[in-house]
């Protein structure tokens, strides 16, 4: 995908002969024997396993966003959230490690984990902030 | 490792849900106070929710809905998502692929979460009080 310039307009003049020589344009006659590749993804088996496992770190990391923010209000709930989380970033790191998820998830994979580690640290921090500050003394500051 | 996680949080959830249903959070004194909403005054997306919870585990869901109709419909989304991905493993394990079929695409948890922060700001403005807590 990436190595394919197809600029003929503009590039070669400067570039003196580092610039590699523009590909052959795809000639209609004769060169039947390489078929252009199929799109990625959407269609087909390769791409259908990896964005399930990017769906790990994907969710990792919102569970994980979700979480920070609990810590302020409802630490129990950040505290499920975080280690949601964490835990998605984790098995997704895993799945990245086992090839079976692609490395172009692994920074997510390691913000949900980390993201998550820091929720269910700051959703315990708070916990124990609310226990001091005693049992709710009213139902409208409970949880 | 990921199993052991697996049955640890199915044994904490379980924990949580028979001391809720056990104890009513409406009543003062069995759970731990908001900090947020006791320092600032604001509610968070989540305020209510315990008590939604156990109004929907005690049947009374018009009340639930009253107390954080996001967290209701959020258990209810879970509920529907789990069943969903537990069968959609089940006929892959079954060899019956369908493997693109009905995936899950990535934008939705994110806007899913967005739509739940965005619910604590609106219900934070005066003209939307309604969706407050009772």
């Amino acid at each position: 995908m990436s190595e394919t310039p197809t600029n003929p307009t503009s590039n070669n003049e400067g570039t003196g002969d580092s610039a590699p020589p523009p590909p052959p344009p795809a000639s209609p006659y004769g060169s039947y024997s390489t078929p252009p590749p199929p799109p990625p993804g959407q269609s087909g088996m390769p791409g259908a396993a990896p964005a399930q496992q990017n769906m790990k770190a994907t969710i990792g990391l919102v569970l994980g966003g979700i979480g920070i923010v609990m810590a302020l209000c409802c630490s129990i709930l950040g505290i499920f959230l975080g280690g949601g989380g964490a835990a998605l970033g984790y098995l997704a790191q895993q799945d990245i490690a086992k090839g079976l998820a692609p490395q172009s998830s692994k920074g997510m994979a390691k913000a949900a984990l980390i993201v998550g580690i820091v929720a269910l640290v700051a959703s315990a921090l708070s916990l124990i902030i609310g226990l001091a500050m005693g049992l709710s003394n009213g139902f409208r500051t409970s949880l | 490792m990921a199993r052991g996680a697996v049955t640890l949080a199915v044994a904490l959830t379980a924990a949580g849900s028979a001391y809720l249903y056990t104890h009513d959070p409406h009543e003062p004194g069995h759970f731990p106070p908001c900090v947020l909403l006791t320092a600032t005054g604001y509610y968070c997306p989540a305020c209510g929710g315990t008590r939604a919870a156990y109004d929907l585990m005690h049947g009374r869901f018009v009340e639930s809905l009253h107390e954080n109709p996001v967290v209701v419909l959020g258990l209810l989304a879970a509920l529907v998502f789990g069943v969903r991905y537990w069968l959609r493993r089940r006929q892959r394990a079954a060899g019956k692929a369908g493997q693109g079929a009905g995936r899950m695409r990535p934008w939705v948890p994110i806007a899913l979460g967005v739509a739940f922060l965005a619910f604590g700001l609106l219900r934070n403005l005066p003209s939307l009080s309604m969706l407050r807590p009772i």
